[in-house]
């Protein structure tokens, strides 16, 4: 167990996000309008296998959720395209993808070969999260990858869907380390399927989800193939260098404009579920000439349950920051992208913790350090950044074994966006490092019968005030309809509401209650229940923070914002000292 | 003699075609559009059609438009005072959508104004559980309170959407007969009589969507139906996104039907010619001024797809999903991109040659157009090239300024570009090209049909100029330009059936399905279906029923549409439609599992009157006339100038050939024959154009 800690570079204490540039086989000579052809159809590709993996998945996490992700990668595993579904998978698939080839160098694949793994202190995230990648053949060459990632609904553990109380990541499901299997030999009936299968609780779902990211591998596969076919391997291959490198241009054109300094901000976790002590994430920000550095010191030591951020998620977070805040969305991203950043994290902290830790809950630092980064370019680029918002995903796992085997309900949901400076923040959409869909009411009732849902909407009063107002946070409410029923979750922003910027007010706090008996029970921020028939389970996610004075606020946008009942008269009056009519 | 005339209201002009039933002769009137009253535009247009072609209003059997109206009011927020009557506790469902973002990294993209706001979404008080059995009774005595709600809003139109109403939809029923009686007059519109399927949000949006246009679209239609029957002319139809067309009464209880109305004609017409001309399979390729549409056709048909977002955003070439208002209503499968002739092209701060989503519209228009424009547009590469004529478009009426165009070029694109005008021109043309050959890639690769199996049928203003570049690029070998291919799409209005679609959801999986059940629901679909045409006088054996089902395995969540095979259905059609479904998964996601029950979510009956085929022509020239007016140079990619024949096609009579390079001029659109293709008319005026050199 000792080289587990040492092994994977990944995690080192100093990283850097900067790799090596592919070095072209063949020096070729690409001619504008093939690569603005090729680079499109490139990210067509990542694209289309984002979508049918989502189309053809079984688990809700999944279809309806659609927590997933599709990446083309060169044949050194540099992310060349992506389809853009949940970022916080998408900035760190090259370190994961870097982890397997440190246990089965490139050079010993062939055809019909995959690379797994889902291990957080093997390059990973959590293992929930698993990663699949396909090597691409033309010609007997391997020319690229094609990756795909899916969040799995139960891969065993202390509990169906999570297991709040674990004190490892052995006690948080099961592991896939960094490896090479071969598909008609372990998949497909094979040793792996039937490990997997045995070591999960519902094999239906996630068997079936496994097969998706397979098939949608292949679907990239055949689309490299044709495009190879079509144009050329060695000009193929130029232009997914030449993609890298235009996203790199224009990045670092962007970052030309901005002066250089260094900018320091934190955010915190409300705390572990164990004690009251929040969980800061600090960072420091530095930008200079066409590059941008993030450091984590000063950030909190590790914990003992499982909200620690394994280093491949500190990383995805911190590039999502940097990418929403410092580029304009039609940038593609890529590792070209990747290239002007550097991230550093001290090891042992809640950033870059070391093994065993359990993580399960990594979202909820990963979006902390989102904020600290967010935070701390507010004050060099205040028009591109906004408030605090929600920031958090608010997973909800509703359990229940009964004769058909396990049920397992897992959502996550979303909340309030901070305000920014031109417009209000959204109202009770997912949050930015997840972006996840809802599952509709009708569906989830029509697949579950141990509970029934019976109030979905947002929260008038729940936004911080300002020149813009926050967006709104949402309640979700379930009536048990079985005893026996079993609740874990993860939440957060319970104590620390989200933070106002520039004279903005901070949002409302997250809060579930279980209604029992005429009784209000709080639950805890991350906590594990037993629920009985009857029970009301309601959630109350966070509304953003404002963002810039009240008093700056549009007469009109008050009065919208009573007639519409989004901020009750009584708010207004005390925010804005609105004494109008709707 | 019997006419069918067609109305198509475009951006700039209002065609008006018209074909003549016994020979299938047609013709074409354009006047220009008003959008302050488009029934003025159009008829001016019926007028002057009717006067050029001497047509009798009584000898017209059949009158057809194609509306943007729904469209434009959802664009331009301009429908509605609609209200919303939800479940108690879910008031909310229609503004929080399903709460992902079209834009993962733009912290300020947010979803578009809910269509009726939260002000006017009222809640009341029942529950239909997962299983159809009431767990909350309708509270009745909350009715009254809602009404006065209702009242205090000023409301045009009432949507009511409850949860699970499409598998018990009595809550509605009774809510919404209490409704009708107390507004009599305002259109009432429950999800389960718009859309009775599975999902709320997007039952709901379908339903606000109509609530939200129906009042406009229904005076619309009144007022225009008012002045056509002044004309003495027949009953007005409407073009449906689904490819059929529905009478206007028909059209006003379910106005999501006429959305993409205008694009859906367009493909209707393509299918005309494809059963016409007996080339069943078809790459239609429709390209106007600011977007381009593919559709494939195979069998002489095209297929619909059941998910649309109406006044999306597009974000460079792509329409985003989540930026505009769901509605599950069929819409021809076609995939659209911003590329047009007005498409104008940039170099962004990279120094990548980009073209469009921005287009220069009919006003300014194109630079050449010297009408103000000031970006170069891909018309004014097209010009650049030699592919339109330097002296004037519209046989004389636009005249062009080509130095402006050239000037265009060379300070927006040549210089940052580091290249000369006439390259950078080539590369517009070839990367505009390339965004249209996507979109017609994601009709016919994508949906696992390989392209080459396909001829590229091109219309539109600006289609039959890109063709064969396009083809080329699919390795495509046979191109057909129509007729009037500027109006073309306008004659799919008079050549298609009066069509309207049912859905019901049932929820069974193959292995426990009960067929009783299913051919229940069936015919309860046909009966609805057979009402309509009753009411649209359509004689019995001019009807068709088609049944899909709508499946998918257990645990997923999205759907496939399969065919259901004719006759009762029975244990053997239920084990029919699992093989189907299985074949169609792999086909479709590249595996399938054939040891799982398929589960049946949504069944679907299409009912078709069927309106008599039609066959049009276009009179070609006497033998011997003489075509060829004159030679140009034009440039092809690699700066490879090559002189040549310019045609006017209005003199060409049939079986000419025509050998490239070469430009077969029309009215309204210019054919380039790129060398190594070859064009011939045929005895329709179909223009047939060829490789003659495939490429090794």
């Amino acid at each position: 167990m000792q080289d587990r800690i040492a092994k994977p570079k990944a995690a080192s204490a100093k990283t850097k996000a900067k790799q090596a540039k592919v070095p072209a086989t063949k020096p070729v000579r690409l001619d504008p309008v093939d690569y603005a052809v090729i680079s499109q159809a490139l990210i067509a590709i990542a694209r289309e296998m984002g979508t049918k993996l989502i189309r053809s998945s079984y688990s809700n996490i999944v279809r309806e959720a659609q927590d997933a992700s599709a990446a083309l990668f060169d044949a050194q595993g540099n992310v060349v395209a992506q389809a853009e579904l949940i970022p916080m998978h998408l900035g760190s698939m090259s370190e994961i993808f870097r982890a397997c080839v440190e246990q089965c160098p490139i050079e010993k694949l062939e055809p019909g070969d995959f690379y797994i793994n889902n291990d957080p202190y093997g390059g990973g995230q959590h293992l929930q999260d698993v990663f699949i990648f396909t090597p691409i053949f033309v010609e007997n060459r391997l020319i690229a990858f094609a990756g795909t990632v899916a969040h799995h609904l139960d891969l065993g553990g202390g509990n169906p869907g999570m297991t709040p109380d674990a004190v490892d990541v052995h006690a948080e499901g099961l592991i896939i380390p960094p490896s090479r299997y071969t598909y008609e030999r372990d998949w497909n009936g094979g040793n792996l399927e039937r490990l997997v299968t045995a070591n999960v609780r519902v094999p239906s779902q996630t068997i079936g989800d496994f097969y998706a990211q397979f098939a949608a591998n292949a679907i990239g596969t055949a689309r490299m193939i044709e495009l190879s076919a079509k144009y050329g391997v060695p000009t193929v291959l130029a232009a997914m260098a030449e993609l890298m490198s235009y996203s790199e241009r224009r990045f670092r054109a962007a970052l030309a404009a901005i002066p250089d300094g260094t900018w320091l901000a934190e955010d915190a976790v409300d705390d572990d579920g164990l004690t009251d002590q929040p969980l800061v994430v600090k960072a420091a920000v530095t930008k200079r000439g066409q590059s941008i550095s993030v450091d984590f010191d000063g950030t909190c030591k590790q914990v003992g349950r499982n909200l620690n951020c394994p280093w491949a998620s500190t990383v995805s977070a911190t590039l999502a920051a940097i990418k929403a805040a410092l580029t304009s969305p039609d940038i593609p991203f890529n590792e070209g992208f990747k290239r002007p950043v550097t991230v550093t994290a001290p090891r042992g902290t809640l950033v870059n913790p070391n093994y065993p830790a359990p993580v399960r809950a990594r979202l909820l630092p990963a979006y902390r350090c989102f904020n600290a980064v967010l935070k701390a370019l507010a004050q060099v680029v205040p028009e591109k950044v906004i408030a605090g918002g929600n920031d958090s995903t608010h997973a909800l796992a509703i359990s229940h074994l009964g004769e058909r085997g396990y049920r397992v309900y897992l959502e996550i949901y979303g909340g309030g966006f901070g305000g920014g400076p031109r417009l209000d923040g959204c109202d009770a959409v997912d949050s930015p490092l997840s972006n996840c869909t809802n599952t509709p009411v009708e569906a989830t009732d029509m697949d579950f019968e141990h509970f029934r849902v019976i109030g979905y909407g947002l929260i008038p009063d729940s936004a911080g005030h300002g020149r813009k107002r926050g967006g709104l946070g949402l309640f979700r409410r379930f009536l048990i309809l079985k005893d026996g029923t079993n609740f874990a979750t993860y939440t957060d922003r319970v104590r620390l509401a989200p933070y106002g910027l520039f004279g903005g007010t901070q949002g409302s706090r997250t809060r579930i209650e279980i209604e029992r008996d005429g009784r209000i029970i709080k639950v805890k921020s991350k906590d594990r229940v037993d629920l009985r028939r009857g029970d009301v389970l309601t959630l109350y996610s966070s509304g953003g923070g404002g963002y810039g004075s009240a008093d700056g606020r549009a007469p009109e946008a008050i009065a919208r914002d009573v007639a519409e009942g989004y901020v009750s008269a009584k708010a207004a009056k005390a925010a804005y000292g609105w004494t109008g009519k709707a | 003699m019997a006419w069918r005339i067609g109305i198509d209201i475009g951006g700039t002009f209002t065609d008006v075609a018209l074909v003549d039933e016994t020979s299938g002769r047609i013709g074409v009137a354009k006047a220009p559009t008003t959008p302050a009253d488009f029934a003025k535009g159009v008829l001016a247009a019926l007028d002057l059609a009717m006067r050029r072609y001497r047509v009798d209003a009584a000898d017209t059997g059949l009158l057809s438009h194609a509306t943007t109206i729904v469209t434009n009011a959802l664009l331009e927020e301009r429908g509605a005072r609609a209200v919303l009557v939800a479940t108690r506790g879910f008031r909310d469902v229609l503004e929080l959508r399903r709460s992902s973002r079209a834009d993962l990294y733009d912290l300020f993209q947010d979803a578009p104004k809910t269509l009726i706001p939260r002000r006017r979404r009222f809640e009341i008080t029942e529950r239909i559980g997962a299983d159809g059995q009431v767990v909350t009774p309708l509270a009745d005595a909350e009715i009254d309170g809602l009404i006065a709600d209702i009242k205090a809003q000023d409301a045009e139109a009432i949507a009511v959407s409850l949860l699970f109403s499409f598998i018990n939809p009595t809550h509605e029923q009774v809510l919404g007969q209490r409704l009708r009686a107390a507004f009599p007059g305002m259109p009432v519109y429950l999800s389960s009589e718009v859309l009775p399927e599975i999902r709320e949000f997007e039952r709901t949006s379908t339903t606000a969507v109509c609530a939200y246009v129906g009042p406009l679209l229904a005076s619309y239609l009144e007022r225009l139906e008012t002045a056509t029957r002044g004309l003495g002319l027949p009953r007005l139809y409407v073009m449906g996104s689904n490819g059929g067309v529905f009478e206007a009464a028909e059209g006003i209880t379910m106005p999501a039907m006429a959305v993409e109305s205008g694009p859906a004609a367009g493909v209707v017409a393509a299918a005309l010619a494809a059963r016409q001309t007996d080339r069943l399979n078809l790459l239609s390729f429709d390209m106007g001024g600011t977007t381009a549409k593919a559709c494939l056709i195979r069998g002489g048909t095209y297929d619909t797809t059941p998910e649309y977002e109406v006044g999306g955003e597009a974000s460079g070439n792509r329409w985003m999903h989540g930026t505009g208002h769901p509605i599950r209503v069929p819409v021809i499968d076609l995939a659209e991109v911003s590329a047009g002739g007005g498409s104008i092209a940039w170099v962004d701060r990279a120094g990548s040659l980009r073209v469009g989503p921005k287009s220069a519209g009919a006003e300014p228009g194109p630079v050449c157009y010297g009408r103000g424009g000031t970006q170069p547009t891909v018309t004014d590469c097209n010009l650049m090239l030699g592919y339109l004529d330097r002296g004037s478009l519209l046989a004389g009426d636009l005249p062009i300024d080509f130095a402006a165009a050239e000037h265009a070029i060379t300070e927006k694109l040549a210089k940052p570009l580091g290249t000369d005008s006439r390259t950078a021109a080539a590369a517009v043309i070839d990367v505009v090209n390339h965004a249209m050959a996507e979109a017609l890639k994601i009709v016919s690769v994508q949906r696992g049909h390989d392209p080459r199996e396909f001829a590229l049928f091109a219309f539109g203003g600006a289609g039959p100029l890109h063709a064969a570049a396009l083809a080329a690029e699919l390795g495509v070998a046979d191109v057909i330009c129509p007729p009037i291919p500027g109006a073309y799409s306008a004659l799919g209005l008079v050549g298609s059936d009066l069509k309207r679609d049912y859905v019901r959801t049932l929820y069974m999986t193959t292995d426990k399905a009960d067929p009783a059940a299913i051919e229940a629901a069936y015919r309860a679909l046909e009966a609805q279906g057979s009402a309509m045409l009753d009411r649209a006088g359509i004689a019995p054996e001019r009807r068709r029923f088609v049944r899909t089902v709508d499946a998918r395995y257990e645990r997923q969540s999205y759907e496939l549409s399969v065919a259901v095979g004719e006759g009762p259905i029975s244990t053997n059609a239920v084990a029919a439609m699992a093989e189907a479904f299985h074949d169609r998964h792999r086909q479709t996601y590249g595996h399938d599992n054939r040891a799982e029950p398929v589960q049946i979510v949504s069944l679907r009956v299409s009912a078709i009157g069927i309106i008599p085929p039609l066959a049009v022509r276009q009179e070609t020239a006497a033998p011997g006339t003489q075509a060829r007016k004159g030679r140009r140079p034009v440039w092809f990619r690699g700066n490879r100038e090559v002189d040549a024949a310019i045609y006017d096609r209005a003199r060409m009579p049939t079986g000419q050939e025509v050998v490239g390079p070469a430009v077969i001029e029309a009215l309204e659109s210019t054919i380039l024959v790129p060398p190594d293709w070859q064009a011939t008319m045929d005895a329709l005026g179909f223009i047939q154009m060829r490789r003659h050199e495939p490429r090794s």
